[in-house]
């Protein structure tokens, strides 16, 4: 892949052309495919910021932007333009498209140059750190967790995480537990809990009692790697793993809150 | 006979100006860039501080009505083309030799020397660079340059040279009135009806200016403002504008567009312009974010010395090349009387010191005082371009800038200070370790070459398989008293391809007694014959029974063994004079073998392969991965297992029963093949390709990555007894151990002698190691095990035990067993030992700590003695 990356000094606009191919002396080699695939991002961007304009919710006539919003809009956005299908694309990771894509919408900076602010909501308030790292540290995963979170239907992915950004961080973070079978799975069995369990579970992950509860005792179960990991949760049968799912999620909800247990349906 | 006459001898100058052009590396263009404004600095006038040089692309219509486009380049606070005209046979007859104010007799010339200048300028660049780029029209390649001058005493002059392709002057010039009329006029139309569209203006300030008709109509956007020879003139001459001795501008008149050129962005601004900056290097902060450092009077030697060095680095710069082959600011610009001749790059010189992600963004120059200078100009390639690296002040000043560099770099955080100083790999180094796993770990290398029958034209390679098969008196036990037989010996042979065998390869039957002494018992000679159109041959040799005796032999199928201990019956396959593939079972004779291994009786381990490329760990899209599943029990007992296994979002087995048989005590433990797979991994991005034979296919969760195969395998209670693992770089660059090899060799900063990551891709070892300092750098000798290789060989022999034996600790054997079947094809001695030793070493988990360490140690003595012996 090759994308440029766009910079804004002073508001002196520049760009580079950076490639995970082998290059034989320079990205540079790689400027026109870069070129066309900047074209493609510009709509991209377009079509998430009209996307985002549709779900965000107003308080007194201002938006109040979600950062899981952001994100699976986003990763949505990027799953829906095909960019991923672009020759650029072929046999590439994602981390270089995400440094092309980050920088283009937080300095707003369409191909050839003309400005367009309002880009920038695209990118979650807390995430807007990842300019004042050096480039080699930076991280994008905010939309590494956008993009895997397309799979789900908005409704359905907030569900599970409670609309919270950092709690589907925590799931992804943990490289077995990452299918769409799994949150459909933890999906089933949110439903199942009252109100009262659910609400706990929505706590910031680092509370006493939260979200990060349910990636932990999953982890136990799907363990990356090492013994117990030849079987993930995408090799279970629907049935089957949401049985699994259930059983452990109880365990650890009584083990934990055993006054929890008399608050759940039955 | 009479006596010859000499004759003048034409020269193609066509041809003559294409070899000077073709020899600057970095193009025309440079040259176009470099060699009018040199030589307009070198013809400054007194008392003019700044000399001002302007190219000017014009265009003029043609009779034809078709375009011509002309390049003029004009120099201003120059003396001009001063001095007479020189005819050639005066030139000769005074050597060669021009006086420095024969500017005009100069640019005619070719070939002369100047007083007080060196040869650098006498070989015709500055024609040369003006001529490459006139496309006179016509059947064959012409070049055309005229050129008018005013001199101080205001007499005007206009000349012209005409490469078609010998090298023609118009003699004599015009002058005043002439040259003028001829400079204002439409067309200037030579005798052979050419046509050359002028319409100029004669020139109003002392200097001279160059024209250059018929440009190629396809290269004239690289003259335009903001063109390519904008951006040379920027490399070439920056400093001397910032110094304010230069003023270079490019004009399009068609389009009336100007650019003048101007100072890079990063060099903008005090303190790195003027003044006397300090040896000892003064930082600052860059207002974009950045830092820079500037060096003063850096002694070289010998009275030479920088002037100037300034290294300045901002993620926020990004590269900025114009051609790839050599770099231009990518680097350290190496500048001669504020001209850059060459960079020192970022990427070929200072790669050790910059980190990958920051060399977009480093930017350096140096300049030297006017004795370095002079020294310098004598070691300059002729195209200006470059240095001869052999001459000593260039190495000291390459050398100074590398330790600058790495300074800079200890500065910036990039690099720990001991880091740099000692942690190099040396080439010789890696090679040694390269061949070391190699020796242990590529099969195929030491296979033999199967020649076809018309000689030297290499077939297919044959890949063997060779199994022994027995049945001890207790099958519980590799025990054999005296007297005792051991019953249906049997031999499994397979070859693939079934074709490519020539002639037929011979079978023996060896017992290798406790000394390590092999007899031969048995020959069955060309017994194994190929098979036409057979993908794969496989044949069973029935062996009968053998009985052990302590005494003389008087019978066949008795093998004579008067000592205890452990001894081998082995098999073996001798193909063309060569033993290409052995199999041997261990039998303790008159002696209790050991017991089974208390930890890890059952081992699984993967092999996965691309098949399509077997040479690269890397799978691309529509390759094809095939998987082998095998497993080891080394308990008496046989017993049923359940086997787990999955590669990304596919499951190969659950719970699959698998039979593992049992372990007599003492003998080696076979493998069991328990699954085999193939697939063709798909890319989800791209359409599949047609499907091929027999194969299915598996699409990839993503278009690149690093998948895992995992399997584990349970017993009747489901509690896992071994668990497999191995890694599938789809599409993605496995790193640090790109070829086959397991891990590659690096230095760091660390205590132990030698330490293997946890990823098992790179072996470390320090250079400040005690024991590695001391030894000595080795001389270019073919031996391996010297000095510093021999330190090198024996960590690479640790680092393979563990890389083998650290995934056993799970349960894997994927890495033993690889490393155990590699060694396989060999039974001399040597690697007997080495094979045994690993086996004990592999069962040694029982064993005390001493007593393991023990067995380490001679595997890896076993292992230096093959590798010397094998290297050698």
């Amino acid at each position: 892949m090759a994308v440029l990356v766009w910079s804004d000094r002073d508001s002196v606009l520049g760009n580079t052309i950076r490639s995970g191919r082998r290059v034989v002396l320079s990205a540079e080699e790689y400027r026109a495919e870069a070129e066309a695939l900047d074209q493609k991002l510009d709509a991209l961007l377009d079509m998430a910021w009209h996307a985002l304009t549709i779900i965000t919710e107003h308080k007194h006539g201002k938006p109040r932007f979600n950062a899981f919003e952001q994100v699976w809009v986003l990763g949505r956005t990027v799953h829906i333009s095909e960019v991923m299908r672009q020759e650029a694309m072929q046999g590439e990771v994602h981390s270089l498209l995400w440094e092309a894509l980050t920088p283009k919408a937080w300095y707003g900076i369409r191909h050839g140059g003309v400005r367009e602010p309002r880009w920038r909501e695209l990118i979650p308030v807390k995430r807007k750190k990842w300019q004042e790292q050096p480039p080699k540290n930076r991280h994008y995963d905010f939309l590494d967790v956008g993009y895997w979170l397309r799979e789900q239907q908005l409704h359905d992915a907030g569900e599970v995480f409670h609309w919270k950004f950092n709690n589907a961080r925590e799931l992804y973070v943990r490289s077995s537990l990452r299918s769409v079978e799994l949150r459909k799975a933890v999906l089933y069995w949110m439903r199942r809990q009252t109100p009262e369990v659910r609400e706990a579970l929505a706590k910031p992950t680092r509370s006493a009692f939260g979200f990060e509860l349910i990636p932990k005792v999953l982890q136990r179960r799907f363990p990356a790697k090492g013994p117990g990991s030849a079987l993930l949760p995408q090799h279970y049968p629907k049935d089957e793993l949401r049985a699994i799912v259930c059983d452990a999620l109880d365990t650890a909800l009584d083990a934990h809150f055993p006054n929890m247990t008399e608050l759940r349906l039955p | 006979m009479k006596n010859g006459q000499f004759t003048n001898t034409s020269i193609n100058m066509v041809q003559v100006i294409t070899n000077i052009i073709e020899d600057y590396r970095m193009g025309s263009f440079r040259a176009l860039a470099q060699e009018p404004v040199q030589n307009a600095l070198d013809a400054m006038r007194e008392g003019q501080g700044t000399v001002s040089v302007e190219y000017r692309l014009l265009r003029r219509k043609m009779p034809d009505g078709s375009d011509c486009y002309l390049l003029t380049v004009t120099d201003t606070g120059t003396t001009g083309l001063r001095g007479d005209m020189v005819t050639a046979e005066e030139l000769q007859a005074r050597h060669f030799k021009l006086g420095p104010d024969e500017n005009w007799a100069a640019f005619e010339a070719q070939g002369y020397t100047k007083e007080n200048e060196d040869a650098l300028g006498s070989r015709g660049q500055g024609k040369a660079a003006f001529l490459y780029h006139s496309h006179v029209p016509g059947e064959t390649r012409r070049m055309l340059m005229l050129y008018d001058t005013l001199l101080e005493d205001g007499e005007y002059r206009f000349g012209m040279r005409f490469a078609r392709p010998i090298d023609q002057t118009l003699s004599p010039p015009q002058y005043n009135a002439d040259a003028k009329a001829i400079i204002e006029r439409e067309y200037y139309q030579l005798d052979d009806n050419l046509d050359i569209p002028l319409g100029l203006h004669p020139l109003r300030d002392i200097g001279s200016r160059i024209i250059v008709p018929y440009l190629d109509k396809e290269e004239v956007q690289l003259f335009r403002p903001g063109g390519e020879l904008g951006r040379w003139l920027q490399r070439c001459w920056w400093r001397a504008i910032q110094t304010g001795k230069l003023c270079i501008r490019v004009i399009d008149d068609e389009n009336t567009t100007e650019e003048e050129i101007a100072v890079p962005g990063w060099w903008q601004g005090l303190p790195r312009e003027r003044g006397k900056p300090k040896e000892y290097g003064s930082w600052s902060d860059l207002p974009y974010g950045g830092r820079v450092c500037v060096w003063g009077e850096l002694q070289l030697g010998d009275g030479q010395q920088i002037r100037r060095l300034v290294l300045l680095h901002s993620d926020s710069l990004g590269e900025d090349e114009i051609v790839k082959d050599h770099p231009e600011f990518a680097g350290i610009q190496v500048l001669r009387g504020s001209q850059w001749i060459e960079t020192r790059g970022v990427r070929e010189d200072y790669g050790d010191y910059i980190p990958l992600e920051k060399r977009p963004g480093l930017r350096g120059y140096v300049e030297f005082d006017k004795k370095t200078d002079g020294e310098l100009r004598k070691s300059e390639y002729s195209t200006h371009d470059g240095f001869d690296g052999k001459r000593a002040i260039v190495r000291a000043i390459r050398n100074e800038l590398a330790a600058r560099v790495r300074e800079f770099s200890q500065e910036m955080g990039w690099e720990q200070p001991q880091a740099i100083s000692n942690q190099q790999v040396s080439q010789r180094e890696k090679q040694t370790h390269s061949r070391f796993l190699e020796t242990f770990l590529n099969p195929n290398g030491r296979k033999p070459q199967s020649l076809s029958a018309n000689g030297g034209t290499e077939t297919p390679q044959l890949l063997w398989d060779c199994r022994l098969g027995l049945d001890y008196p207790d099958p519980k036990s590799a025990r054999v008293d005296w007297g005792q037989a051991i019953s249906n010996v049997y031999v499994t042979v397979a070859f693939e391809p079934g074709d490519a065998l020539f002639g037929s390869a011979d079978l023996l039957l060896e017992w290798v007694d406790a000394t390590g002494k092999p007899q031969e018992v048995n020959r069955r000679e060309e017994a194994i014959d190929k098979k036409w159109n057979q993908d794969r041959v496989e044949e069973q040799f029935e062996l009968g029974d053998w009985q052990i005796l302590r005494g003389k032999t008087n019978r066949a199928r008795q093998i004579e063994c008067p000592e205890p201990g452990e001894c081998k019956l082995r098999a073996v396959i001798v193909y063309r004079g060569e033993r290409v593939r052995s199999a041997a079972r261990t039998v303790y004779v008159q002696t209790d073998p050991p017991p089974p291994p208390q930890k890890n009786p059952v081992t699984l381990s993967i092999s996965a392969e691309n098949i399509s490329a077997s040479d690269q760990k890397r799978i691309d899209h529509s390759q094809v991965l095939q998987l082998q599943f095998n497993a080891r029990n080394r308990m008496t007992k046989a017993d049923t297992y359940y086997l787990s296994a999955s590669f990304a979002n596919e499951i190969f087995a659950r719970d699959l029963p698998v039979e593992l048989e049992g372990t007599p005590a003492g003998d080696t433990a076979q493998r069991q093949e328990v699954l085999t797979e193939k697939r063709q991994l798909l890319d989800p991005q791209r359409a599949a390709p047609l499907m091929l034979d027999r194969i299915q296919q598996l699409k990839m969760p993503d278009s690149s990555g690093k998948y895992t195969i995992s399997a584990d395998l349970y017993d009747k209670t489901g509690e896992i007894v071994a668990h497999a693992s191995s890694t599938v770089y789809f599409q993605h660059d496995p790193g640090k151990a790109n070829s086959k090899l397991p891990f590659e060799i690096e230095q760091k900063v660390q205590d132990p002698m030698w330490e293997l990551n946890e990823e098992l891709t790179v072996l470390t070892y320090s250079g400040d190691y005690p024991l590695y300092k001391e030894l000595q750098v080795p001389q270019r000798q073919r031996r391996s095990l010297q000095g510093r290789l021999a330190f090198i060989a024996e960590i690479s022999a640790n680092g393979l035990l563990e890389w083998a034996l650290r995934p056993k600790e799970q349960g894997d054997d994927s890495n033993f067993d690889q490393l155990l079947d590699d060694s396989g094809g060999q039974d001399d001695s040597l690697w007997e030992t080495y094979i045994r030793r690993l086996e004990n070493l592999s069962n040694s988990h029982s064993e005390s700590f001493i007593k393991s360490g023990h067995i380490w140690r001679e595997t890896v003595a076993a292992m230096l003695d093959i590798f010397r012996k094998e290297d050698n």
